[in-house]
C-alpha cells in the first residue's frame, strides 16, 4: 500500500482519539469512535500500517484529511477504503 | 424470550393465586389427579431448593424442608393399599403447570452467579418465593382430598409441606428479592439486548483467548464496547429510577458509579496515535460488536442521545430496566477483568506493541537501530515500561476497577431495601408469648377460599383484588 493510505490510517487514527475523548456528547462520541475502529480494521485488513500524521485538531478534520489522503490513491483495495471512510464520514456528518 | 428467576416466580406465584381462588370440595377423582403429580411437584421444589447456592456447608433449614418433601418425591408418602388400582385419571393441569415452572427454576439456578456470594436474606428471601406457592397448592390438594382413612398419611404429608410452607409465606415480600432473580436464559437468536449481550461476551472471550495475538483495534473495540454497556447501564438505571422500579436514594449513587466507569472505559479505548500493535478483528468480535452497538441505538437511544426513560421502557418489551441493568453490568464487569489482563499481558510480557521510532525521547533507549528508525520514520518494538504504553495500561485498570466497583453497587440493588429485624418486643397475653401485632391466623384451608395467600410475591406483578370463585 502507498504512503497515502498510511497517512489516511493516520488520520483516521487520530478522527478516532477526537471522538473518543470528547465529553458530554450524550454518548454519542463512543459510538463514532467505535465506527472509526471498524474502518481500522478495514485498513489493517488491507495490511495498511498507520503514519504518524500531523492532528487536524478534530475529528471532522481528521476524517476530511483521511479523505483527502485517498483522493489520488489507486489500488484494488483502496475503493473499498475509500467506501468504508465515506459511510463514516456520512454517519458524523463530514458529509 | 429471555427467562429470568423473576419472571418464573412472577408466573409461579400467578399460578398459585390463581388455584388460592377455587371453590374446591373434596373428591375422590381429583384427589387423584393432584396425588399423581406430586412427587414430580416435590422434586422440582426440592431441585430448586437444592440450587439455592447455600451460605454454609450445613444447613438446617434445608434439612428440615428436604425431610418433609423426600417422602413425597420418592412417592412413599401413600401407602400401597390392596384396593383394586384405579382407572387412569389424568393428572392436574394446574399443578402440572406449577410443576413445570419450578423444574425451570431449579434449571436456572443451577447456572449461579459469577461471583456473587450468598447471604442469609437472599437465600431466605428465594426460598421464601419458592414455598409460598408450594403451600397453597398443599392447602389445595388438602382441600381436595376426602377426609377418610387411606387418605390419613398422604393428608399428614400434605400438611407438613403447607405448615413449613406457611413458615416461609410469613416472610415479608419487601424482604425477598435477590440477586439470584437476575439469573437468566438468553435465547442467542433472538433480537435483544440480553442476546447482544451476550453474544458479544462470548466473541470476546474467544478474540481475547486467541493465540494468534491481539492487536490493538480488538483490545480498542472491547474496550469502547464496555463504555457502550456501562452507558446501557447507566441509561437503564436511569430509567428504572424514573419510572419508581427503583428508590433514588439507592439507584442515583449506581447511575454516578457506571458513569465513572462508562467514561473511565472511553479513556482505555483510545490509543495515542504513536502507539500500533498490528492485526486485524477476531471476525466474530467484529460482527457481535457492530450487533451490540446497533442493539443499544435501537433499544436505548433517541438520536444524538439517550432516550427518555418511558420510551426505553416501551422498548424493553416487559423486561425490567433494573434488572437488564444489573445483567449488562454483570456481563461488562466478566469482559473488564479479561481486557484488563489482556492489557497486561500486551504492555508487560512480549514486545509486541510497536512504538512511532520519533516519539522516543530520552538518551536511555537510543542506539543506532533506533537512530535508523527514527530517520525513516518507523515503528520500533516499545521499550517495557515506557510512559505512554504505562498510562494505557493505567487507564485499563481504572477502568476495570471502576467497572468491578459499580457492578458491586448495581448488584446490591437487587437486595431487600430494608433488612430483616430480630424479633425483640413481645406481647404476653393470656399467660402466653407471642410476637407484637402477630394475629391468630385461621386455617389455612379455609383461608384458601376467602382471600389471597398471604406473603406471596416476588415483587413483579402488582397485587389485584381476588376475583369471584372460579367453578371447575
Amino acid at each position: 500500500m502507498s504512503l497515502s493510505t498510511s497517512e489516511a490510517y493516520g488520520h483516521l487514527r487520530n478522527a478516532a482519539w477526537h471522538y473518543l475523548s470528547a465529553d458530554g456528547d450524550g454518548g454519542e462520541g463512543v459510538f463514532l469512535g467505535a465506527a472509526c475502529l471498524d474502518v481500522e480494521d478495514a485498513f489493517e485488513k488491507a495490511a495498511v500500517i498507520p503514519e504518524l500524521v500531523q492532528d487536524e485538531g478534530s475529528a471532522e478534520a481528521a476524517i476530511k484529511a483521511a479523505l483527502a489522503s485517498l483522493e489520488d490513491c489507486k489500488g484494488p483495495l483502496v475503493r473499498a477504503l475509500r467506501d468504508a471512510l465515506v459511510e463514516l464520514a456520512v454517519r458524523a456528518g463530514v458529509r | 424470550m429471555t427467562a429470568t428467576v423473576a419472571g418464573m416466580l412472577d408466573r409461579l406465584h400467578a399460578q398459585a393465586f390463581a388455584i388460592s381462588n377455587l371453590a374446591t370440595r373434596p373428591s375422590e377423582e381429583r384427589w387423584r389427579a393432584h396425588a399423581v403429580v406430586w412427587p414430580r411437584l416435590a422434586l422440582a421444589t426440592m431441585r430448586a431448593l437444592n440450587n439455592v447456592p447455600a451460605g454454609a456447608a450445613t444447613d438446617p433449614e434445608l434439612v428440615l424442608v428436604d425431610s418433609i418433601l423426600q417422602p413425597i418425591a420418592r412417592s412413599e408418602w401413600i401407602p400401597r393399599i390392596s384396593d383394586p388400582p384405579a382407572a387412569n385419571v389424568p393428572p392436574d393441569k394446574r399443578l402440572v403447570d406449577m410443576t413445570r415452572v419450578l423444574g425451570g427454576i431449579a434449571d436456572l439456578l443451577s447456572m449461579g452467579l459469577k461471583d456473587v456470594v450468598s447471604d442469609s436474606t437472599a437465600i431466605l428471601g428465594l426460598r421464601s418465593n419458592l414455598l409460598a406457592p408450594v403451600m397453597v397448592a398443599a392447602n389445595w390438594s388438602l382441600a381436595t382430598a376426602p377426609d377418610v382413612a387411606r387418605n390419613m398419611t398422604p393428608r399428614r404429608h400434605l400438611q407438613l409441606v403447607s405448615g413449613i410452607g406457611a413458615a416461609f409465606a410469613f416472610i415479608p415480600v419487601g424482604l425477598r428479592p435477590g440477586q439470584y432473580d437476575d439469573i437468566a436464559a438468553v435465547p442467542h437468536s433472538e433480537n435483544s439486548l440480553d442476546a447482544a449481550m451476550h453474544n458479544w461476551l462470548d466473541a470476546t472471550k474467544d478474540a481475547l483467548a486467541t493465540r494468534k495475538g491481539l492487536s490493538g483495534v480488538t483490545l480498542q473495540t472491547i474496550a469502547a464496547d464496555l463504555s457502550v454497556l456501562c452507558g446501557a447501564a447507566a441509561a437503564t438505571t436511569n430509567a428504572a429510577i424514573t419510572l419508581g422500579q427503583l428508590a433514588e436514594d439507592r439507584g442515583r449513587r449506581v447511575v454516578e458509579a457506571i458513569s465513572d466507569a462508562n467514561t473511565k472505559w472511553r479513556e482505555a479505548s483510545r490509543w495515542p496515535q504513536t502507539i500500533y500493535l498490528g492485526g486485524v478483528r477476531d471476525t466474530g468480535l467484529a460482527d457481535a460488536s457492530i450487533h451490540l452497538r446497533q442493539t443499544v441505538v435501537d433499544t436505548l437511544r433517541d438520536g444524538k442521545s439517550w432516550a427518555d426513560p418511558t420510551v426505553i421502557a416501551t422498548r424493553m418489551k416487559g423486561q425490567g430496566p433494573a434488572s437488564i441493568a444489573r445483567r449488562t453490568m454483570l456481563i461488562a464487569a466478566e469482559a473488564a477483568q479479561l481486557q484488563q489482563a489482556a492489557v497486561t499481558n500486551v504492555f508487560f510480557g512480549k514486545d509486541q506493541v510497536m512504538m512511532a521510532s520519533r516519539s522516543l525521547e530520552g538518551a536511555t533507549y537510543m542506539n543506532e537501530a533506533v537512530f535508523t528508525a527514527r530517520r525513516r520514520g518507523a515503528w520500533i518494538p516499545m521499550p517495557r515500561y515506557e510512559p505512554t504504553g504505562v498510562e494505557v495500561y493505567r487507564a485499563a485498570t481504572n477502568a476495570a476497577n471502576a467497572t468491578t466497583a459499580a457492578r458491586l453497587l448495581s448488584v446490591a440493588t437487587a437486595r431487600p431495601a430494608v433488612t430483616p429485624s430480630i424479633l425483640t418486643a413481645v406481647d404476653f397475653t393470656q399467660g402466653r408469648i407471642a410476637a407484637v401485632g402477630t394475629t391468630t391466623p385461621s386455617a389455612p384451608a379455609q383461608g384458601l377460599m376467602q382471600e389471597p395467600p398471604f406473603g406471596m410475591g416476588t415483587g413483579g406483578p402488582a397485587p389485584s383484588s381476588p376475583g369471584p370463585s372460579i367453578p371447575r
